[in-house]
């Protein structure tokens, strides 16, 4: 059997999008081979942003493909997937964008970087998609592992160092755990790793009320919690933070956060609907937690980036929301959210990379008075602090608004009136950062703006930093005005998703249905040792849709 | 031999990850247990693979994943053990905490 | 032509872009921005050119006869709920665009000798851009959410622009009035609107008309509660178009530079009011009592104005008030239902008004280079007198406006005014007999205005004049005057506003005035023509305004088909206003300028009409007692209750979170084992939490 036929029957063109951004990496790591660091400095950035933009083009074909179950189950490219992956790669983009000059800056190598970045991704795009417990620890993986050597980049300063250590010990111990519960639902199905086939297989074996199945939930929760920082598995995310180059803490609050989200929609959805009653309450607890702790500790920081650390934390409560709620509306609030956080998170972000490299502190009372000296930095750090805080007309307000309401729709009302006080809270640190840049006079402002340099956007690397601020800024402003096309975009990844419309209750999954024959002639034709396995357990769960 | 033996034993040796885990000063030994809470896992999945699912043994094929990504965990931990040491000349987990509050 | 509607957004779009690009020019390189001055100002000049090339060719082809071109894309949706936005081509909206673009045009040209020495250049004309993007994208407007939306724009740019000179207590007093008034009636609109979408489920004027009108017929809504919507609605007109009882701010807002004030609280925004009522036309139409209102409220205002104009010395508030009085007479003739005569009235009128206020701008541009920067003198027509002989042009085309706003043919707004009275006649009687009076009350003041700047001897230069007037002013602050009142602070008053302004003193002043710069007269002489000439387009031998222009589904026959009978009501009709505007001029030709009757005199002899005018019938002093001072009564036992119970909760939960988070961050204690603990207390936790319940 040849490669191109191989292809077809494995449905190999859902991950094309995933084979560009490998391809990139590769062609970075290898020029940088070739020509050398400095040279390779010049325009590697400009090739991995360039492969991270057609790899989101590819995602646009990705759409309304007809099958997007691929690898014989271990990969689904349904219309969320896409979305996330979407999510990923761009925010991903950015991060390159504002990381030149911080890297040039720093005197390490920007290929290098690239390339641990890429990686991770990569591990993040796969993840959104993985349909199968080995592929998701996989790929869990190799975004975790490329985000402690990201977070460890800058290798001569001790709070990089630490920063990394404890993310790779709070990581590991956390995917191990993951690991544990994902071992016990391979136990307790009778040999599934297939997360579609894995809860049909356990209510067949009549384990659907066990405890064991409540323990493998709560420690497959505990593995998602740590990615995506909620209480009380969010301990390592402020200190990382800190200690972190900020072009990776970008990364980590927007792409490993976004990732993390994907991988609890699918394995919540998919894997544990027996007992769902359980993993919502665990869920809205943590939820709850998050968003109070989150944003309470938030008013105590006098770090910028602890501040947003926290503030992360509390957003990811409000987004768990939309994840409780499990109807249409939550799930697209949730990705709609997400869409619209990508942007004032990594805007936010891109102005702290900015006052960092003219200053070289990140502490809150050293940004009073900016805006004499630096009018469109303190512009575009308001508004994206702002819109973070929910204020309208910006983006973030159309977010919050959308999850709220889905909430209210649902009946959450404890829930949304929680998020409502919380979002209150953080409206007060926001602005409190704000109106330090804004309202402090001239002679009260702070030594480093009393030195702060003329803004010069020659310098290598400056020009990516001012695109990517000012697109930021403009989608920011903009996003909530125009939200249309991405609020239609949000809900049609969750309508064109049939695991999710399964999980609603919905007979039309037209597409499953179809699905079902073709995967399963392609199993016991091509690997005919486990076909009547598969071939037998595949029905059964469709039984079930 | 029964199933729950295989289980029980690795449940206790995750429990002894863990408390070594939570326990040592050392960082290198704080690397070793999260291998230990792996290898418990490992021994999970054998056990279900041979018992459960002895036709398609998909538990040791994830056993072999799971090695190989534990080893580049400790790779990349040794790593940045090695990067700490050389900056602050210490492996001591109770000096590492320039980061706090 | 089809091309031109698809890219008619493109029409409040360019301005917008102007002030974008000049805005974020001056927000990241505020200095070099401001420094090049004369590009900013061509830049944004031709692009509001660019934007009235389009409208004109919109009107064209409207004036052809094209269909209403309606475009619209949704902007939101949730549910069932949708809204959307675009842009309406109608011959409404393409008139106002044509009135807009041509005002703002103008305008901004005569921005540049106005204000070629104010350092906020650069910043001015970026408002001016900005507003005028967003009152283009007013009129053609489709729906009730986007006309508020842009409507609170308007607002906030007339707020930017009223207080431009924000370093003069008296602009951001004044500021802040038109500010607050505005939210009145603003409020009501909101809440009008928000009523109509309730009964009817859209924000389409022709559909919550339409459906309206079912309701009440079939009875599921009470005709007393459309009546309220509509007024509520209405309210929002009455705040914009200065109608009483929120008329007070636009006296006030002649603080703004005089462009501004041209433009803005003449021409355009002021007008917006009518223009709403005009699109609201299908809504109100069917509900009697609204229109009556709408009628009463626009005929008393016309009426409040003219008094009060004819005793106001400050020239740019006697304009202020006269603007308000014919505002009046459009809401008027929108009440009762002279749907073509009231827009033909703000058209004719935004012409001829904006050329009067320019024309002010430049009587105080002369003025100033005599007597200061103080707008207490350089605006008092006290001071003023005999300005013809230096200042030819500008004297010329303020005589055409005075003209014009006086109903004397065949200047623009006797055919106007003269269609209004005669709907007026037709509706009721006394409407009309309001209106007429008004009239000759308006010629009188105007004509007043006109001799004291423009005949006469200069009075620039006259100590005594200046001494009044500064006796005036302190009291107005507050002072006691007259022997025996022997306050202290009287020997040190004149320190501070003697000093700036006497020109004796000041050797920077000349001795005469002198005619602006042709950038300042040319809009002057532009304006002169379609104030003179405007008006012919709609005159009862063969109108072709009322052709073009018509309430939505009524059918119009030109007048010379109607009959002779029509034509001969209209030459009664006419002749009497024309007399009684002769009159009014007479009258002040005799008290202002041959000085035959002293106004002294007669104000002497009726000093309680003469100071209820004077004091504009205390609608400041009265506003300010019951609603400033008495919410502030209220406000301060609110407070008192405030600061002990709500404060201390307040503060007291402020205080607790604050500590809260201070305690809660030292469980971040650095160690990573310790996190590690959490994480496996955390999940055996959650085992048994959710294994039990």
């Amino acid at each position: 059997m040849d490669f191109a036929s191989l292809a077809v029957q494995l449905n190999a063109g859902t991950i094309v999008p995933e084979a560009i951004v490998l391809i990139t990496l590769m062609t970075v790591v290898v020029s940088d081979l070739i020509i050398g660091r400095q040279a390779s400095a010049q325009w590697t950035p400009y090739i991995a942003i360039a492969g991270l933009l057609a790899s989101v083009v590819a995602l646009f074909y990705q759409w309304d493909v007809a099958n997007p179950i691929s690898f014989i189950g271990e990969f689904n490219g349904d219309a969320l997937s896409v979305v996330f992956r979407g999510i990923i790669a761009l925010s991903a983009a950015t991060t390159i964008l504002m990381s030149i000059r911080y890297v040039i800056q720093s005197g390490t190598s920007l290929a290098e970087f690239i390339t641990i970045l890429l990686t991770a991704t990569l591990g993040g795009m796969f993840l959104s998609g993985s349909d199968e417990l080995v592929a998701v620890y996989v790929s869990l993986e190799t975004l975790s592992i490329s985000s402690y050597l990201l977070t460890g980049y800058t290798k001569r300063d001790p709070r990089s160092n630490e920063a990394a250590l404890k993310y790779l010990l709070i990581g590991a111990s956390s995917s191990a755990i993951f690991l544990y519960g994902a071992s016990l639902l391979y136990g307790l199905s009778g040999g599934e790793t297939r997360l579609s086939t894995i809860s049909a297989s356990i209510a067949s074996a009549g384990l659907a009320q066990s405890i064991g199945l409540v323990i493998a939930l709560v420690f497959a929760i505990a593995g998602i919690a740590f990615k995506i920082a909620a209480v009380p598995f969010h301990q390592w995310t402020p200190d990382v933070y800190e200690g972190s180059p900020t072009p990776v803490v970008a990364f980590l609050s927007v792409g490993s956060k976004a990732a993390g989200f994907a991988l609890a929609i699918r394995l919540l959805v998919t894997a544990f609907p027996l007992v769902s009653e359980q993993w919502q309450l665990v869920m809205t607890t943590l939820a709850i937690l998050s968003m109070v702790l989150g944003n309470v500790v938030a008013l105590a920081q006098t770090s910028m980036k602890r501040l947003l650390a926290y503030s992360s934390i509390g957003q990811a409560g409000f987004v768990m929301i939309g994840l409780i709620l499990g109807t249409d509306a939550g799930y697209s609030s949730m990705v709609f959210y997400l869409m619209v956080y990508l942007f004032m998170n990594l805007g936010a972000f891109t102005c702290i990379i900015l006052f960092t490299l003219r200053t070289g502190t990140d502490q809150i009372s050293e940004y009073a008075g900016l805006y004499q000296k630096d009018p469109l930095l303190t512009l575009a750090l308001s508004v994206c602090l702002l819109s973070l805080g929910g204020i309208p007309p910006l983006a973030g307000f159309f977010g919050k608004l959308y999850l709220f309401w889905a909430g209210w729709q649902a009946g959450a009302y404890p829930l949304v009136i929680l998020g409502l006080v919380t979002s209150v809270i953080s409206i007060y640190y926001y602005i409190r950062v704000v109106k330090m840049m804004v309202v402090k006079e001239p002679q009260e402002m702070s030594d480093s703006v009393k030195n702060y340099p003329p803004t010069d956007w020659t310098l290598p690397g400056m020009r990516p930093l001012q695109v990517g601020l000012v697109s930021a800024l403009i989608a920011t402003s903009l996003a909530g005005i125009f939200s249309n096309p991405l609020f239609t975009l949000a809900n049609d990844s969750v309508l064109k998703t049939p695991m999710l419309q399964q999980a609603l209750g919905r007979s039309k999954a037209p597409i499953a249905k179809q699905m079902a024959p073709t995967i399963s002639q392609q199993l016991s034709l091509q690997i005919t040792e486990v076909s009547t396995k598969k071939a037998v357990s595949l029905p059964k769960s469709m039984v079930h849709s | 031999m029964q199933l729950q033996y295989f289980l029980l034993v690795a449940a206790a040796l995750f429990c002894i990850g863990v408390y070594g885990l939570v326990n040592s000063r050392n960082a290198v030994r704080v690397l070793m247990s999260i291998e230990l809470m792996l290898n418990a896992v490992n021994l999970n999945l054998m056990a279900f693979s041979n018992y459960l699912d002895p036709q398609a043994i998909k538990g040791q094929i994830f056993t072999i994943f799971v090695i190989a990504i534990a080893a580049a965990e400790a790779a990349v931990g040794l790593a940045i053990v090695l990067a700490i040491y050389r900056n602050r000349d210490t492996v001591d987990m109770e000096q590492f905490n320039l980061l706090k509050w | 032509m089809e091309f031109i509607y698809q890219y008619a957004w493109l029409i409040p779009v360019l301005p917008l872009a102007g002030a974008m690009l000049v805005g974020l020019g001056l927000i990241t390189f505020g200095k070099d921005i401001n420094r090049l001055r004369s590009v900013n100002s061509v830049f944004i000049v031709s692009l509001i050119g660019a934007a009235m090339t389009f409208a004109f060719g919109l009107f064209w082809s409207q004036l052809q006869g094209h269909a209403p071109y309606t475009r619209s894309f949704e902007w939101a949706a949730a549910g069932d709920f949708h809204l959307t936005m675009g842009y309406v081509i109608d011959p409404l909206s393409s008139l106002m665009l044509v009135i807009v673009t041509t005002v703002a045009l103008l305008v901004m040209i005569y921005t540049d000798g106005y204000m070629a020495h104010d350092p906020g250049y650069v910043r001015f004309y970026a408002y001016l851009s900005l507003f005028s993007s967003s009152m283009l994208g007013l009129v053609i407007s489709p729906n009730l959410v986007q006309v508020y939306i842009f409507w609170e724009l308007v607002g906030m740019c007339s707020y930017l622009l009223i207080g431009f000179w924000y370093d003069r207590k008296a602009a951001a007093d004044a500021c802040q009035k038109a500010f607050v008034t505005n939210r009145v009636g603003d409020f009501g609109l909101l809440l009008g609107i928000l009523g109509l979408y309730w009964a009817t489920r859209s924000f389409d004027f022709g559909m919550i008309g339409e459906r309206l009108q079912d309701l009440v017929a079939t009875g599921s809504i009470s005709g007393f509660l459309a009546a309220l919507f509509a007024i509520l609605v209405f309210l929002g007109p009455v705040a914009k178009s200065a109608q009483f009882p929120l008329h007070v701010w636009l006296p006030d807002a002649m603080e703004g530079p005089t462009p501004i004030s041209a433009l803005i609280h003449a021409a355009t925004m002021v007008a917006a009011g009518v223009f709403l009522i005009a699109r609201m036309f299908p809504v109100f139409e069917g509900i009697p009592a609204a229109m009556s209102v709408i009628a009463w409220t626009g005929a008393f205002t016309a009426f409040l104005g003219a008094t009060i104009a004819i005793t106001q010395n400050d020239i740019k508030k006697g304009l202020a008030y006269s603007t308000m009085s014919q505002l009046g007479y459009m809401v008027m003739a929108m009440g009762v239902g002279a749907y073509s005569a009231g827009l033909f009235h703000l058209m004719t009128h935004a012409y001829f008004k904006a050329m009067l206020f320019l024309g002010s701008g430049s009587v105080i541009h002369g003025m100033e280079s005599v007597v200061g920067h103080d707008p207490a003198y350089a605006q008092d027509m006290r001071m003023m007198g005999g300005l013809r002989k230096y200042m030819p042009m500008t004297a010329i085309t303020f005589l055409i406006g005075t003209l014009a706003i006086s109903g004397i043919p065949p200047f623009a707004g006797f055919w106007s005014k003269d269609e209004i009275l005669s709907s007026a006649f037709a509706a009721n009687p006394l409407l009309w007999l309001i209106g007429y009076g008004t009239a000759g009350v308006t010629a009188f003041y105007m004509f007043r205005m006109y001799f004291s700047t423009f005949e006469g001897k200069f009075r620039g230069t006259d100590a005594n004049v200046k001494q009044t007037i500064r006796n005036e002013q302190l009291q107005n602050m507050g002072l006691a005057f007259g022997p025996g009142a022997m306050d202290p602070r009287e020997l040190t008053m004149d320190a501070p506003l003697g000093e700036t302004v006497d020109p004796g003193q000041d050797e920077h002043h000349a001795h005469e005035p002198h005619e602006s710069p042709l950038t300042m007269t040319l809009p002057l002489l532009i304006l002169a023509i379609p104030s003179t000439l405007i008006g012919l387009v709609g005159t009862p031998f063969a109108n072709y305004f009322e052709a073009f222009i018509h309430a939505p589904g009524e059918v119009v026959q030109l007048a010379s088909e109607a009959g002779q009978e029509t034509l001969s009501e209209f030459y009664v009709m006419a002749g009497s206003s024309v007399g009684i505007s002769l009159i009014g001029i007479s009258l002040a030709v005799l008290m202002y300028l041959s000085r035959k009757l002293d106004p002294g005199a007669i104000a002497a002899k009726i000093p309680f009409f003469y100071r209820l005018s004077k004091n504009k019938w205390y609608f400041d002093e009265f506003y300010d007692q019951f609603f400033v001072q008495g919410s502030r009564r209220l406000a301060r036992q609110v407070l008192e209750v405030d600061s002990k119970v709500v404060d201390g909760v307040v503060n007291l939960a402020g205080l607790v979170t604050l500590l809260t988070g201070e305690g809660l961050k030292y469980l971040e204690n650095g160690r990573a084992q310790f996190y590690a603990l959490i994480i496996f207390v955390a999940v055996l936790g959650l085992v048994i939490f959710s294994g039990v319940s």
